[in-house]
């Protein structure tokens, strides 16, 4: 494709050819979600149910959001490995403070955020004080907070969390809960800023181009800490919706979203904007994803299935990723050699 | 096209080569035989299909039907394989070498081709030396198990040269150059070249891609041409002039391919005093409104790092740069001052440090002035784009399609287009390094152009580039350094390419001379 666009004429028509691939590229994966909901729906009836879609759509707004913290990441050029145990660590947190400790709903929703800031603060801190790699800081802050977690709130389930928290979360609007309609909310306001604001572009160039963007006199470091910050603290936002939603906590309830997050951002770096990590890219793959999981539920394949298809996904995904930008990486430096 | 020599002689014979990508075709029943022996030079413009057909020669892209070639009088099924042009004798050495720079020397020439002796084990003695008596045939002297970094540049080309050639059958085979001296210093190549005389000397046919002219006059016997993905001639290079050949590429006559100079020094834009950085030592130099001035020297003389330092893009040690009111000091100063005080820097590393590839032109392009473009903390697309695709397309892009990825444009329609980026700001000083490297020649006489306007425009421009004709016919002042320190200025009528090449050449000298007469 590339190929053709260096060849000098006819302008028009490689304009068009390429507009057609691109078509594809953009909404194969929409395709595939559509396909994939097709199959179930005919295989099996109770799929068919306006509850399953309710369930596929309002189930997941945790891992939307979830998968927002690492996109957001993703974009700055890092990784962010401990948006599961920031999960964990809030969810259990905010029943604790709320339930044991009696502090008023609104400290504890405060504090929980609080702790987003300061993880996220510190794993920016060391990646760019040290020059550590984000990936290693944040597996190692992951574990870290998980430990420190234990030690204050233990690792017991917890339940007893104030009604009126879950009574905002889950009330239902239009058949689904609150918590969708905010992780759309996070979803819109992130895709407005990275799409829309010439902050969001910058940090688009600070992760793809670090020299590029810091030669165009924009500081690409604090775009990168802002997004470690950001990431943890969507993360955050993700446990009071995890324990707005089912009313408890456990101490390794995050660790679950980790990968369907990171799962989805790759995934979903391959449609709508393929090439680039993108916020609703990433909600069409968490919802294909969720399709796949729910129908082979359904099917009556429980328990395993659920770690086959996220981490199946995953790989795929990357191995998507790669090719595709192997592909380009190497067309384009042949290009610059001829 | 004129036969080079019949089949018994041949190395290698593509006939009726073509290639359609969708509805476009670029390479149109091209010919192209290569003597045993014989050095050939492929040239074109960007776009013209060499690098097409280079890939179907390396069995990257699949030919269209109906063509034909043989390797050695072995006639061979297309599409060729990878793993078969190999086989057949053909190798290849591009432009970013594909070397291990952290492993051995050793290691990156032998690596699968090691002999193994009894339990499996590699004959480490026996190995080495099999690989410097390669590496010395080719005029090589390095310690083999030394790391492949810690080799000059023209060191590390000389490695994947002798490495392609021992892929070769002995005394034969095909070795294809793409572009292996982009990134080497010009006084450099010639140990290159020693190395490619040394290889079709004992009968390998070498074809040799080069958008540097000087280059395939230097080395190669004949020329093979191609424009608009047809072969336009294939001719001895013997009695052709450098204008002529150009012409040829172009497939037009050439008036003027360097733009006239007139303007001369207005007022300075730009002062600096006691500039230190890695290799520069308390440089000072001023920079006139209108003026363009060059810079140049051997690799290692700091002249490649100078517009780096006075952009405030890192490294300064010292010295401070005055604009107008302003004074900066060199080694606090950062991109984003800089900028605002009018400087503009496009440097020689197009992928990493002047565009990111995988985005569109038009974000590249804006993103030093994407704040124009906002309306109440929004982007503005749509104008954003009007304004990039105008900026473009006068800049003669093709195609000036604003929302390609600036990655899937040729190299000198990138340059044009990260070029537009920082006239978009109209800067007072225009710092730029090696501007036309890997550009095909009539994107550098555009580009040149450009700065001439520029300069017109009251710009004080800066070029630090090894490139000593350009220099020549370009600046009003040339600028020579080595060791770091300023050793001659040339200006008006002293301004020769051979002036300024022996003046590169003569600091050397002189300091080795100082250097003997102090032991």
């Amino acid at each position: 494709m590339s190929e053709q666009a260096t060849a000098e004429r006819p302008a028009t028509r490689r304009r068009r050819a390429h507009a057609g691939a691109h078509v594809v590229e953009r909404f194969g994966l929409l395709g595939a979600w559509a396909l994939v909901a097709l199959a179930f729906a005919i295989a099996e009836p109770a799929f068919r149910d306006v509850a399953t879609a309710q369930i596929i759509f309002g189930s997941q707004s945790t891992l939307l959001i979830v998968s927002l913290a690492v996109v957001v990441v993703l974009l700055a050029g890092e990784f962010d490995m401990s948006v599961g145990a920031v999960v964990s660590v809030s969810a259990t947190l905010l029943v604790y403070l709320d339930a044991e400790q009696g502090w008023p709903l609104l400290a504890a929703l405060a504090a929980v955020l609080a702790i987003g800031l300061l993880v996220g603060s510190v794993n920016a801190f060391v990646v760019l004080r040290f020059g550590v790699p984000s990936i290693v800081v944040t597996l190692g802050m992951a574990t870290l907070i998980a430990g420190i977690s234990a030690g204050i709130a233990g690792t017991a389930p917890r339940g007893g969390v104030s009604q009126s928290l879950i009574d905002t979360i889950s009330a239902q609007l239009f058949g689904l809960p609150v918590a969708f309609y905010l992780a759309l909310a996070v979803g819109f306001a992130l895709w407005f800023f990275v799409e829309q604001t010439p902050r969001g572009r910058h940090l688009v160039f600070a992760g793809r181009g670090h020299e590029v963007a810091r030669l165009a006199g924009l500081r690409p470091d604090r775009y990168r800490a802002g997004a470690l910050i950001a990431g943890s603290l969507l993360a955050a936002l993700g446990g009071i919706v995890l324990v707005g939603l089912t009313g408890a906590s456990s101490s390794d309830a995050g660790n679950s979203f980790l990968l369907p997050a990171f799962a989805a951002a790759f995934l979903g770096s391959t449609t709508i904007k393929p090439g680039q990590f993108n916020v609703w890219g990433s909600f069409v793959a968490v919802y294909f994803l969720v399709t796949g999981v729910t129908g082979l539920q359904l099917l009556g394949y429980t328990g395993w299935v659920e770690q086959v298809f996220y981490g199946g996904s995953l790989l795929i995904a990357v191995i998507v990723t790669r090719v595709v930008a192997q592909a380009r990486a190497r067309t384009a430096a042949k290009e610059a050699a001829a | 096209m004129t036969s080079a020599a019949d089949g018994s002689g041949s190395a290698l014979a593509a006939e009726r080569i073509s290639k359609t990508f969708g509805a476009v075709r670029v390479l149109h029943d091209v010919d192209l035989r290569l003597a045993r022996g014989e050095i050939r030079a492929l040239v074109g413009r960007n776009g013209c299909g060499k690098s097409t057909l280079i890939k179907i020669l390396a069995g990257v892209h699949a030919p269209d039907p109906g063509g034909r070639l043989a390797l050695g009088g072995a006639e061979l099924a297309l599409p060729l394989g990878a793993a078969q042009a190999r086989a057949h004798g053909l190798a290849f050495v591009h432009q970013d070498l594909a070397l291990e720079e952290e492993a051995s020397v050793v290691d990156n020439l032998l690596v699968g081709r090691f002999a193994t002796a009894a339990g499996g084990r590699i004959p480490w003695r026996r190995e080495r030396r099999r690989a410097q008596e390669a590496l010395a045939r080719f005029g090589v002297d390095v310690d083999v198990r030394a790391q492949l970094r810690s080799l000059s540049q023209v060191e590390r080309a000389l490695v994947a040269i002798v490495r392609a050639l021992l892929e070769l059958p002995g005394g034969g085979g095909v070795l294809v150059l793409d572009e292996p001296t982009a990134f080497l210093p010009a006084e450099e190549v010639e140990r290159l070249f020693a190395a490619v005389r040394t290889a079709a000397a004992s009968g390998t046919a070498v074809l040799y891609v080069s958008h540097r002219l000087e280059e395939v006059l230097a080395l190669a016997s004949t020329v093979t041409i191609l424009r608009d993905g047809r072969h336009i001639v294939t001719r001895s290079l013997e009695g052709l002039g450098k204008e002529q050949l150009v012409e040829l590429i172009l497939g037009q006559r050439l008036e003027a391919f360097y733009p006239t100079l007139e303007a001369s020094a207005g007022a300075p834009v730009l002062r600096a005093e006691g500039i230190s950085g890695r290799v520069v030592r308390d440089l000072s130099l001023t920079l006139g409104g209108g003026e363009i001035v060059g810079v140049t020297g051997l690799g290692g003389s700091g002249f490649d790092e100078l517009p780096y330092l006075l952009a405030g893009a890192g490294g300064a040690s010292a010295g401070s740069i005055s604009l107008g009111e302003q004074r900066f000091d060199a080694s606090t100063l950062d991109p984003a001052r800089a900028i605002a005080a009018g400087i503009a820097l496009l440097p020689a590393d197009r992928r990493r440090q002047s565009g990111v590839p995988g985005l569109s032109v038009a974000a590249n392009v804006s993103l030093p002035a994407l704040r124009r473009f906002a309306r109440a903390g929004r982007i503005d697309r749509r104008a954003e784009r009007a304004a990039v695709g105008e900026l473009i397309e006068r800049l003669g892009v093709t195609p000036p399609d604003e929302r390609l990825q600036l990655g899937q444009l040729s190299g000198g329609n990138q340059q044009k287009a990260l070029l537009g980026k920082w006239l978009q700001l109209e800067p007072r000083v225009l710092l730029l390094h090696e501007p036309a490297q890997g550009v095909d020649v009539a994107a550098k006489h555009e580009l040149m152009a450009r700065f001439e306007q520029a300069a017109e425009r009251g710009a004080g421009v800066l070029i630090a580039s090894a490139e000593h004709e350009d220099l020549a016919h370009l600046c009003h002042r040339v600028l020579v350094l080595h060791g770091g320190c300023l050793v001659a200025e040339l200006s008006g009528a002293e301004i020769s390419e051979e002036r300024i090449a022996e003046l590169s050449f003569g600091g050397l000298v002189t300091t080795i001379e100082q250097e003997a007469a102090h032991v």
